[in-house]
């Protein structure tokens, strides 16, 4: 424990509690109550013992010893029952703690930047977080039994100190023979400091082979925990459960399982080992610190130099001493290393969004260009651009298709637009102002998006649609009768309120690729956002719901800006422009029968689809 | 199915001592000292205090006491040693034979038990019994010895107490009783709530998921779902607040009313022992071993409750698995006809087929018979929810019929053990995703050492894929994901539909189903794979299911679902001349297409 590492230490505990407290104020005091009285609680008896035993040696009346007993047991009565009600509260307390640190964590997902978040290092830190907290007993672990321990057990070291205080008191009769006089002098009880702090030395000993080890182990459990997981999930998704059985991977699977139990078993026994032989050396610390304790004051009490109450009391306080002290250095390096986990947290409360936003929070939507100045884009540390050179004008109300081969670009280009990205190069400008000068709300005002992989939520379909959860009942039939999906949930038990897909509800309804992709469409509807994105749309959808989409698409777009993506060159019909994007750069760009007559990539495409219906 | 706690006792013992035998040694071990520690404890004190007394003199007091430590320090390490041990293996246990259990039953019992509402709620349940340390099996495991040490404790220091201070064993005997009744009642208050609590620690989990999961960020931030979420996570923590105040409020009265009963038996025992040193009928040293006794007792008989009510906990979770486990099977049943008889290319016959999904009201298919001849290509079609994908999966065998046969190369499929059957069928489902494994070990679903590479190549230039695996550094042995292996990659929808593509022709099986396989790919590579698709399948009987129905053109014949039910069928020239259902779809998938030629 050098300076600066104890104060560092120190520092980041202080942050951990200050985190604690904003989190769950309640559980902040509570904890701390509760390790004072667990502090108290052994020094109770210890006493009251010493004193009954003393008066019974020294023929006290019963009266006045049934006056001690009455004390240690009305004491210990009160501070049971106090504990009891404290430990009640911590329950209590733990879930809010818990709840409510989660839910600043959520926030925190929900605003930071989208390409943070996607970022493999950030989810390191969540997963590194939460991962060290579940191996070792979570946050409420680290406040009640580590940082209680150490105030308990600091707390129990001062209670013991004071009470061997009275090793210093000097009898007054003269010893000829060595052993009684230095037992009688006060020099004497350097041997009890020394003997207190030989478990000390040892725990700290082993608590540094001790950490490397844990690090390691746990290191290597988060890593089998994932793989593991990884097996457990596949053989418990349907989704899996198909191929698997088809293609016969059982077997395979349970054989990659086993081993991989089999490696993971001989590791851990090799640990288990450890750990005995960790033990077994602390143990013998305490031992040896007992066993000095006993003779030393077993052998002042033989000589009279101390009562027998005294040897009780003594001993069991020499006990309590050093093992609050083996607990002091032990919670000391958990501490160490829970703090490295929570910073991971901490890191992630912390993270800073880098994106730019304005002051400006109007936008005139009625008459709402959009242009691409130059735009590039590559993803951080990579080479290659995805998109480069864009130049685009898109005026108020325009339809739009963008469309390309499998990886050209399109996704991507929706992406800058709508600020999940950010163009490596050039600026996006809506009515000609650089989107930067727009507030973040004024942003996300602007668009409703489809995406190629969007996600619905496993609540009612009416909270999926107004992503809320008070949305209007009759927007919401309306955005899915435009949709055409009205008519499937007319036959739903709970029409709207109905709980889609099983996560979070027992009782949901699974729905089909083509459902969800209907109610995806009418949640966007029901945003009313100028700009409409629809990406892949209608991969899912049978030739009529197809249809549907595509004769409803004016009316569901109605005067907005519409951009529309898809492999199904048909839907270029409607559109009032098509963009063609190979390899991150627009190659052509017009009207379909414009393009369709230039012989490019554009009428390659519709010719390879168009042929088989002719 | 309920089972007794002695029956899942035994269960559970039985499997993890014929996995793990050292066991039984760390258990007796265990068991011995667990009970001498904590007597050796307070003979030590008495010790102590009698020697004390007693005018021993010094030399013999430092022999004892060296003695006494040391066997202390013995037992305890042994103590140490055993639990550390036997702990390790109770998880050793739980993981490597009941965890991979489960997998392994979910792995290969038939398909609709892990697909179906109903019984999914019985796999959720019976993953309460392996979750942890200490939840069901494992906790069976750490709590059995438990119950026995403390029982035994109970008998030897409740029979010496009987000696001396009878009215301290029946104010104990009468705590323990109350305690019980007390924390059953607040368990059974905790198993009232366990549907509830499990409700919303599932929503709740898959809330703080949802949350951070960069898949949904993107529709986190178009939606403003945060502000929803917030107020949902909001709701939850206020909800699971006061179900925790209720429950634990149960618990509070059995710890106070205990707290209450200690002071009890503290006020006895120190009233009778005291007034016995008074009277001289025992003295100091006794005195001191007996409310050592008094204390060791009341740990005993708390921890012996405690141990039950949690086997009753854990009694209840192992039931649950055991139903899970014991669910009736096709996999292991022996076939009377084995695959290598029949004669390939094969037919497909359905014969009066009914359909339904367990707890559905109305079948999904009813009655259905048609029959696909040997090498012939045929198209599905219909529209969402028609019954394509269901009558897949009853050709694949992923679903038994309710009545009727179905009939491949000529003989019943039931007659066939389900596994062997499957190897004749190679599918591409519409959702398929794929294996975090790599890309062959993808494709060929085997060992890589039995791999045959020249068959895989073909494979995967024959999907379309060649020049994307050629592309990455590690070719073909490059992993999906990072689960495996760092440099992992992901596939785009497009790629990996002509993974699974590559991974059905490597199968070479007699029967090809393709449900959807061009959904996420573009127009090109679309048209790539109907040029190549009559090279594809002509050896083998094959099923082909698009909504695009540009696809059908070049199958043999067509097949036209609505609602279950085949309401036209032919080639597509015919079902075009019929004038029907099909034509009108087909047409209406054409305008947009067509339209443009008059316009040309």
């Amino acid at each position: 424990m050098n300076e600066t590492n104890l104060f560092k230490t120190i520092k980041k505990t202080f942050h951990v509690l200050k985190v604690v407290k904003s989190t769950s104020k309640g559980y902040f005091y509570v904890f701390i109550m509760e390790a004072i009285l667990n502090s108290i609680f052994p020094y109770i008896s210890i006493y009251f013992t010493y004193l009954i035993i003393d008066g019974i040696v020294g023929d006290v009346s019963v009266s006045s010893l049934l006056v001690y007993v009455y004390w240690m047991i009305g004491l210990n009565l009160t501070i049971g029952v106090l504990k009891n009600i404290l430990r009640y509260y911590i329950k209590v307390f733990a879930v809010e703690l818990r709840y409510n640190l989660d839910n600043k964590i959520a926030s925190k997902s929900f605003d930071i930047d989208y390409h943070i978040l996607q970022d493999n290092k950030t989810m390191k830190l969540i997963t590194m977080a939460e991962e060290g907290c579940n191996g070792n007993g979570g946050l409420t672990d680290y406040c009640q039994n580590v940082l209680g321990g150490i105030l308990s057990s600091v707390l129990s070291v001062v209670y013991g100190g004071i009470l061997l205080l009275g090793l210093l008191n000097q009898s007054s009769t003269v010893f000829t023979s060595f052993l009684p006089r230095f037992l009688n002098s006060q020099w004497s009880i350097i041997v009890i400091l020394f003997a207190i702090l030989i478990p000390a030395l040892i725990s700290k000993h082993v608590m540094k082979m001790n950490n490397k080890r844990s690090y390691d182990i746990m290191m290597y459990n988060i890593d089998r925990n994932r793989l593991m997981g990884y097996f457990q999930q596949v053989s418990f998704n349907y989704k899996f459960g198909k191929d698997i059985r088809l293609y016969n991977y059982q077997d395979i699977f349970m054989n990659k399982m086993r081993s991989l139990r089999e490696e993971e078993d001989l590791t851990w026994r090799k640990y288990s080992l450890f750990r005995v032989k960790m033990l077994s050396i602390s143990l013998s610390g305490n031992k040896l610190l007992s066993l000095i304790a006993y003779i030393y004051v077993g052998l002042k009490a033989m000589y009279g130099l101390i009562s027998v109450g005294n040897v009780v009391a003594y001993v069991a306080a020499i006990t309590l001493l050093s093992q609050a002290i083996t607990l002091i250095v032990e919670h000391y390096s958990r501490l160490h290393l829970y703090n490295n986990y929570l910073e991971n947290y901490f890191t992630y409360l912390n993270l800073q969004s880098t994106i730019e936003y304005g002051t400006l929070d109007t936008i005139d939507e009625e008459d709402l260009s959009i242009k691409f100045n130059n735009v590039s884009f590559k993803y951080p540390n990579t080479e290659d651009y995805v998109l480069k050179n864009i130049n685009l004008t898109i005026d108020s109300g325009t339809k739009l298709a963008i469309v390309g081969l499998n990886g050209a670009g399109k996704t991507t280009l929706v992406k800058l637009l709508c600020r999940l990205f950010e163009p490596t190069d050039g600026e996006i400008l809506i009515n000609n102002i650089p989107i930067k000068s727009f507030t973040k709300e004024a942003c996300n005002r602007l668009f409703s998006i489809v995406f190629q992989d969007f996600k619905l939520f496993s609540y009612s379909i009416k909270d999926n649609v107004s992503a809320s959860l008070d949305g209007n009942t009759n927007k919401v039939k309306e955005c899915l009768e435009k949709t055409g999906m009205m008519e499937r949930i007319n036959d739903m038990d709970n029409n709207i309120d109905t709980t889609i897909f099983q996560r979070s509800k027992e009782n949901g309804v699974e729905i089909s690729g083509g459902e969800a992709q209907k109610i995806a469409i009418s949640r966007a509807l029901y945003k009313e956002a100028p700009i409409v994105i629809l990406d892949e749309p209608t991969a899912a959808l049978d030739p009529k719901s197809e249809a549907e989409v595509y004769e409803k698409f004016n009316e569901l777009v109605k005067n907005k800006t519409a951009f529309f993506i898809s492999h199904r060159m048909s839907s270029c019909k409607f559109c009032d422009i098509v963009v063609v994007i190979d390899e991150g750069k627009v190659i052509e760009k017009g009207h379909h029968d414009i393009l369709l007559s230039e012989n490019g990539l554009y009428s390659k495409m519709w010719n390879a689809q168009s042929k088989y219906y002719n | 199915m309920k089972y007794s706690m002695f029956s899942n006792m035994s269960y559970v013992y039985k499997a993890s001592i014929k996995k793990y035998p050292r066991v039984r040694l760390y258990l007796l071990v265990n068991f011995i000292t667990e009970l001498l520690v904590p007597f050796l404890v307070i003979v030590i004190t008495t010790v102590l205090v009698y020697t004390l007394t007693n005018n021993v003199n010094v030399y013999q007091y430092i022999v004892i006491m060296f003695v006494l430590t040391l066997t202390t320090f013995f037992l305890e390490a042994l103590r140490s040693w055993s639990l550390t041990r036997y702990t390790f293996e109770n998880t050793f246990a739980r993981v490597a034979i009941f965890n991979n259990g489960l997998s392994e039953h979910l792995l290969k019992t038939d398909y609709i038990n892990i697909e179906a509402r109903n019984r999914r709620n019985i796999i959720s349940k019976a993953y309460g019994a392996i979750m942890g340390n200490y939840y069901g099996i494992e906790m069976m495991l750490r709590q059995s010895p438990l119950m026995l040490i403390n029982l035994c404790g109970v008998i030897v220091y409740g029979i010496l107490i009987a000696l001396y201070v009878p009215v301290v064993l029946v104010v104990m005997l009468i705590m323990a009783i109350t305690n019980y009744l007390l924390t059953n009642r607040a368990n059974k208050e905790l198993s009232g709530k366990t549907k509830q609590l499990s409700d919303e620690f599932r929503e709740k989990y898959y809330l703080t998921k949802d949350s951070t999961n960069p898949n949904y960020g993107k529709d986190i931030r178009i939606y403003n779902v945060g502000k929803w979420f917030t107020e949902l996570g909001k709701r939850l923590t206020g909800s699971r607040r006061s179900l925790t105040r209720g429950i634990e409020s149960k618990f509070l009265l059995a710890d106070i009313v205990n707290t209450v009963f200690l002071f009890a038996r503290d006020f006895g025992a120190y009233f009778v022992l005291l007034g016995l040193v008074v009277i001289g009928e025992i003295d100091l040293t006794t005195f001191t071993f007996f409310i050592g006794i008094v204390t060791g007792f009341t740990l005993w008989l708390n921890g012996f409750t405690s141990a039950l009510n949690e086997m009753r906990t854990c009694n209840v979770r192992i039931n649950d698995y055991r139903e899970c486990i014991s669910i009736d099977n096709e996999y292991n049943k022996k076939g009377e006809i084995h695959s290598s008889e029949l004669r390939t290319p094969l037919t497909i016959e359905f014969d009066n087929v009914t359909f339904s999904y367990p707890e559905a009201e109305e079948p999904t298919i009813k009655n259905l018979s048609f029959k696909i001849r040997a090498n012939e290509k045929v198209a599905l079609v219909g529209n969402n929810g028609a019954g394509k994908t269901t009558i897949v999966k009853l050709i694949s065998g992923l679903y038994r019929p309710e009545s009727g046969v179905i009939k491949v190369g000529g003989y019943d499929i039931k007659k066939f053990n389900i596994i062997d059957y499957m190897s004749i069928i190679a599918a591409v489902f519409q959702d398929s995703e794929p294996f975090a494994f790599t890309i062959k070990g993808n494709i060929a679903c085997t060992e890589d050492e039995n791999i045959d590479d020249v068959k895989l190549k073909e494979a995967i230039k024959a999907a379309g894929l060649y020049d994307k695996v050629q592309s990455l550094d590690n070719k073909e042995n490059t992993y999906i994901t990072q689960v495996f292996d760092q440099s992992g990659i992901r596939l785009s929808g497009g790629e990996t539909q002509k993974m699974m593509l590559a991974r059905s022709l490597y199968k070479d099986s007699p029967i090809l189903i393709l449900d959807e396989p061009t959904a996420a790919l573009d127009p090109i590579a679309e048209e790539e794979l109907y040029l190549k698709y009559e090279e594809l399948v002509k050896d083998s009987t094959s099923l082909f299911i698009s909504h695009r129905l540009s696809s059908t053109k070049f199958c043999d014949r067509i097949l036209l679902l609505e609602k279950g039910n085949i309401i036209e069928e032919g080639s597509h020239d015919e079902l075009i001349k019929l004038n029907g259902e099909y034509r009108s779809i087909f047409d209406i998938q054409a305008q947009y297409y067509k339209e443009d030629n008059t316009n040309e």
